[in-house]
């Protein structure tokens, strides 16, 4: 077997252990924050309290706890949730994943398709209006959060003109505002780095070289340029594509869309520990998914750098 | 002039500040960053004289008045009031001192652990480079909020406590924000020390580094003058976007209850609430937003000039 | 031309297209969903953030019990605008005083959702249930009433047989009382009431469990006038009409959605855009645009429940258990602005713990002394506010508790030159720190569960758990306890009466407004109608798709 392609599987062999740690960071972790899940707006009495602990086994020593999650999370059972008893943590993410994956996914597209377009755009054209221009939006795309963005688009095609829906995910055109107010900031992002890896390889002899061999200038920008500036953005993007890919929590609550990043945080302040660790462990695996994938393509694209 | 009267030691550094005077746009934005940071500490002094002796700033940046409401503007309060009655102007200006002193330790956290951190995992590659980057997807994966909320949690009261023995009582909302943001930075170093990790290893292959390592300079000196230099570009790119993220994430932490703790406000609180109320209000969010984005405009120009005066081969030309 | 401009000019051009078909199929002549709802007769509600499940047993919330309501019906129901008990699945009853036993007499005709008929020992089984310890529901409190039913339920007695819930026969209910509760009859439409079908819950061994399960569309079982029809988290709860409801003929909604939306802003936006009938809740900032317009969708309801914040007593030497201080910080609050600058949503300034209502106004009332206030705190030590130790003032996560903490924060500054530090945590920290009574000042609210002055004085006497502020007076538990056990309407009221004023004077509270319900509702709905408990009953609920003036209260 070729030596990259054993470093490869190496890799992703790695990916396991590496889960185990994380759980066991955040299984106790996530334990450590005083309060429990049953705390409830009415204050429970001392004998409800300890009935609902002991069912769930919450009273026992903390190993026990862990090793009892190990055990069932190896044979595929991810736990109950404790404030909505009527679903597993299971039912839960094979309903509401496939939502926020969907979202994450347009989101991405959005993200690179305007990020990378605007970055090559400006850096095509280094201080021209073009450049400001462009940059300028990009900014702006930055100082506006999803919490800002979001009720402004909803506010002026919601609402003013009355085109599309403000809430749910159900038809075509439900897809179109989530996923522009969840891309465009990261589309702002990537058109920075791109822009600015771009003019710092530019400045490099072999873009001279290509030039004055006569290449084209789009040529240069697009085969050249970008090629090799690619970097630090597909190292920027592997961690993002996770994170937007298990949900985001603004987006999910503004549009009312039924995806697991709203449940995510809801999880981490409620101390619902099992739908914690799922979550945790699912945008885990996902995201060094996405960076052996991610340095697969560097590798690809620079192999010189990949020679150790 | 003699452009070379300087000579001698054309130092690095000595260079690139020249440079970047040169870079007109960029020098305007340290101006006015520099002037916000000075209108901003100006207002924080002035409240607090207020608050210690009656007298200084006009407006205390909690003093409420309810039977006025929220006004646009007027010729007592400039930028007009919140919903509370608040001078809006006061509370921009003190929450821009919490936003900037938060923004800019956590930033500057980032960039010292992020950026030892790649260059060693980068330069060191191998199974060192391995593991280090290992333990940075680890830390990436774990819930950023729990951690956030341990945090808060944990040190909530021994803060407190400390803060009360010193009869710095008062002080504690603005300590528990700036030990928030230090933790924050210390979560957000993970990106750049990833991008920098990233060039780092393609900046190793390249003949100049390779020829100092065939002179047998010692791996220190190697990142620290021919490393270091071509990471500035983006290092100070990334820092200068860390800054806005920290903001934001600072907003989204205040949204959840955990950071800035009322009467105390920063630009991220302030365009939180200006957000809910921006159809009836709409000066709420706008006033904050402008604020805050003429600040991200000068720190993207300053950025550009530090990449422009620190890089010694980008093209200055069309 | 440069070539690459112009593909580039192509790519956008083209998503471009796509995103205007895209819009265009949305736009034109879109049908909103409270059109297609009209014609469908289905009534589209937002319940404020998800249940926490639909087991009529293992709700908490105001909101969770809308949702019970359709889906189940208890011994009596409401009247939707008096709320005095009317005939639900007892089409009678009798009450011997002597023995203080109420005797209920079922409909033959009433049954489950399946088919099965709906029998008295059915009502016996699922008091059980809720009264399992096992279960672990604490709102099993409601049925404390009920002879033996707090021993059972602490698990000191073990025999269920002794508790006073008897089936004389299929269509005759016995239940006897520890003590004359003159509201016992209210009690029996409360969602703790309300019956479980016994073999289902056997069949998912749910009896003392709360995870079973059994309360999903495909084996879902009740009695009430709807049935489950999808149960999706954080997107809908839809239930659908029940053929086999005894009263089905008086129906006449096809269908409910509920809505879990948290985000109050995004509710609001929903309902503007044409997706919702009824709101839950709305954005204080707005009330002021919806009244000042005269705008035909809001609807203003005064509630039962009071907004307050309890003092931790329990510090010895600490001011707060000094009653001079808290009855100053008590006095020193002018509650009419606040209702009327801060909270602004038509409340009503409250001047006692417990809410007006037709049998009960209560005297003792804390009216704003700012001079009175600074004479009790020079008396206990604090003159103008010196010397006085840092205290914190603790509100649950919110715009609104925000508003209302640092206007109070800025009152006694003012008036007592007192520095409170405010502090907010979410929900859970929240009721962690109250729970452990790790607070100084803790914001609070109670809804009462039924209209009697008992559900909010209770709360204060010593053997109540629910109690926060660590404050004990034997005075005032002996009035609650003869309360509880006297007969007499009118004597009764006077306990309280007394019990009020002792609340007044040792003010181990401070009760700020009383609440009100507001919400947004189109006029297409009908038949929902104000009250103080905030239930609303969906036989009586239809839409008039042509009705365009909202329906008087």
């Amino acid at each position: 077997m070729p030596p990259l392609l054993r470093r490869a599987l190496v890799r992703l062999l790695e990916i396991i252990p590496v889960l185990w740690v994380v759980i066991t960071i955040t299984f106790f972790l996530a334990r450590w924050v005083p309060g429990g899940p049953f705390d409830t707006d009415r204050k429970l009495s001392p004998e409800a309290k300890a009935h609902n602990l002991e069912y769930y086994g919450l009273d026992q020593p903390l190993p026990v706890q862990y090793f009892k999650y190990l055990w069932n999370f190896a044979h595929g059972d991810l736990g109950p949730l404790y404030r909505h008893p009527d679903w597993s943590v299971n039912e839960l993410l094979i309903q509401k994943a496939p939502v926020s994956a969907e979202l994450g996914l347009w989101a991405t597209l959005v993200a690179l398709v305007v990020g990378l377009g605007a970055g090559v755009v400006a850096a095509a054209r280094p201080r021209s209006k073009r450049d400001y221009g462009t940059m300028g939006m990009a900014m702006v795309a930055i100082c506006l959060p999803s919490f800002v963005l979001g009720p402004i688009l909803l506010l002026v095609f919601g609402l003013k003109l009355q085109w599309v829906n403000v809430m749910g995910w159900n038809t075509a055109s439900d897809r179109i505002l989530p996923s522009l107010v969840l891309g465009l900031y990261y589309a702002a992002y990537i058109a920075r780095l791109t822009r600015g890896s771009m003019l710092e390889v530019r400045g490099q002899d072999f873009i001279r070289t290509a030039r004055a061999k006569g290449c084209s200038s789009p040529r240069i920008l697009v085969v050249h340029m970008l090629r090799n500036a690619l970097g630090p953005v597909i190292a920027y993007l592997a961690p993002t594509i996770a994170g937007l890919v298990t949900g985001s929590f603004v987006v999910e609550s503004i549009f009312q869309i039924p995806g697991i990043g709203r449940m995510f945080i809801e999880a981490a302040l409620t101390q619902e520990y099992p739908l914690l660790i799922g979550v945790t462990v699912l945008f885990s695996a996902i995201l060094l998914l996405c960076n052996w994938m991610a340095d697969l393509l560097l590798t690809a694209l620079n192999p010189k750098a990949a020679i150790e | 002039m003699n452009p070379m009267s300087k000579a001698g030691a054309s130092t690095l550094w000595g260079d690139a500040w020249r440079r970047f005077c040169g870079h007109k746009l960029a020098l305007a934005s340290l101006g006015f960053l520099g002037l916000v940071s000075l209108m901003c500490m100006t207002c924080a002094v002035g409240v607090g004289l207020k608050a210690a002796y009656g007298h200084g700033w006009p407006y205390g940046y909690e003093e409420q008045n309810l039977a006025l409401g929220a006004k646009m503007f007027s010729g007592e309060h400039w930028l007009g009031t919140d919903l509370l009655g608040r001078d809006l102007l006061t509370r921009l200006l003190v929450g821009g001192c919490v936003s900037l002193t938060v923004g800019f330790l956590a930033t500057g956290m980032v960039v010292l652990i992020g950026v030892t951190y790649g260059m060693v995992a980068g330069y060191a590659g191998g199974f060192v480079d391995r593991v280090m980057m290992r333990f940075v997807d680890i830390l990436y994966a774990l819930p950023f909020t729990i951690f956030i909320i341990m945090l808060v949690v944990l040190l909530d009261k021994p803060v407190q406590v400390l803060l009360e023995h010193f009869h710095r009582g008062s002080w504690g909302p603005f300590i528990k924000l700036c030990l928030l943001f230090l933790a924050i930075g210390a979560f957000e170093w993970l990106n750049m020390a990833r991008v920098v990790r990233a060039r780092t290893l393609e900046l190793k292959s390249l003949a100049f580094v390779e020829a100092a390592r065939a002179l047998g300079r010692r791996p220190w000196k190697i990142l620290w003058h021919h490393l270091l230099p071509n990471l500035a570009g983006i290092i100070v790119i990334y820092a200068t976007l860390s800054v806005p993220a920290v903001i934001m994430l600072e907003s989204f932490i205040s949204f959840l209850g955990l950071g800035v703790q009322p009467p105390l406000t920063s630009w991220g609180d302030l365009i939180n609430q200006g957000a809910s109320n921006m159809e009836l209000y709409p000066w709420l969010l706008i006033y904050p937003s402008v604020f805050f984005s003429l600040t991200l405009f000068a720190l993207n120009f300053v950025g550009d000039g530090l990449r422009d005066a620190l890089d010694p081969r980008s093209d200055k030309g069309g | 031309m440069n070539p690459f401009r112009s593909r580039a000019r192509m790519l956008s051009a083209g998503l471009g297209l796509v995103a205007g078909a895209l819009l265009l199929d949305a736009c034109g002549r879109r049908e909103t969903p409270v059109e297609i709802a009209n014609r469908e007769g289905i009534l589209l509600v937002s319940s404020g953030g998800d249940p926490t499940s639909i087991d009529p047993q293992l709700i908490q919330t105001l909101n969770d019990s809308h949702i019970s309501i359709a889906l189940f019906e208890g011994l009596t129901v409401p009247d939707p605008v008096t709320l005095e008990p009317k005939p639900g699945v007892a089409k009678s009853w009798d009450y011997d005083e002597k023995t203080m036993t109420w005797t209920f007499h079922l409909r033959a005709e009433a049954r489950w959702s399946n088919g099965d008929p709906l029998t008295a020992g059915d009502f016996v089984f699922s008091f059980q249930r809720i009264l399992t310890p096992a279960l672990g529901v604490n709102y099993a409190n409601m049925l404390y009433p009920i002879k033996n039913a707090t021993a059972f339920n602490k698990g000191t007695l073990k025999d269920f047989t002794q508790v006073g819930v008897h089936a004389l026969d299929d269509h005759t209910l016995q239940i006897q009382l520890e003590h004359p509760t003159g509201y016992f009859l209210e009690l029996c439409y409360h969602q703790t009431y309300l019956p479980v079908h016994p073999p289902t819950i056997k069949k998912f061994a749910a009896m003392a469990r709360r995870d079973s399960g059994w309360d999903k569309p495909e084996s879902f079982v009740g009695n009430g006038p709807f049935v489950l029809s999808k149960y999706s988290l954080g997107e809908v709860i839809e239930v659908k009409k029940n053929p086999l409801y005894w009263n089905a003929a008086a129906i006449r909604l096809n269908g409910i959605r509920f809505f879990p939306i948290a985000d109050i802003n995004a509710e609001e936006r929903a309902f503007r855009n044409g997706a919702l009938h009824v709101t839950s809740t709305l954005p204080p900032p707005r009330f002021a645009a919806y009244h000042e317009t005269h705008s035909p969708y809001l609807r203003v309801m005064p509630v039962y429940g009071t907004y307050f914040y309890t003092f931790n007593t329990r510090k010895e030497k600490g001011p707060l258990s000094d009653p001079r201080v808290r009855l100053a910080l008590n006095l020193a609050i002018d509650r009419q602005a606040l209702v009327d600058h801060v909270t602004r949503a038509g409340q009503l300034p409250a001047f006692t713990m417990t809410p007006p209502s037709e049998q009960y106004r209560p005297r003792a009332q804390i009216h704003e002394d700012v001079a009175k206030a600074k004479r009790l705190l020079a008396e206990a030590g604090y003159a103008d506010g010196k010397g006085f130790p840092s205290v914190e003032l603790l509100y649950n996560t919110s715009d609104a508790h925000r508003a209302v903490a640092e206007y109070l924060q800025e009152a006694w500054k003012k008036n007592l030159g007192i520095a409170m530090r405010l502090a907010n945590t979410a929900n859970p920290a929240w009721m962690n720190r109250r729970d452990v009574a790790d607070f100084d000042i803790i914001r609070a609210g109670w809804y009462g569960d039924y209209t009697d002055p008992s559900t909010f004085l209770e709360l204060f006497s010593s053997d109540n758990e629910e109690e926060q502020s660590g404050w004990k007076n034997d005075d005032y538990d002996k009035l609650i306890l003869a309360a509880r056990n006297e007969t007499d309407p009118a004597k009764r009221m006077e306990d309280f009466q007394q019990a009020e004023a002792i609340l007044g004077s040792e003010a181990p509270l401070i009760p700020l407004y009383y609440y009100t319900t507001i919400i947004l509702i189109r006029p297409e709905v009908r038949g929902y109608h104000n009250n103080l408990l905030d239930q609303h009953i969906y036989t009586d609920v239809y839409l008039d798709p042509k009705a365009t003036e909202p329906e008087p209260q």
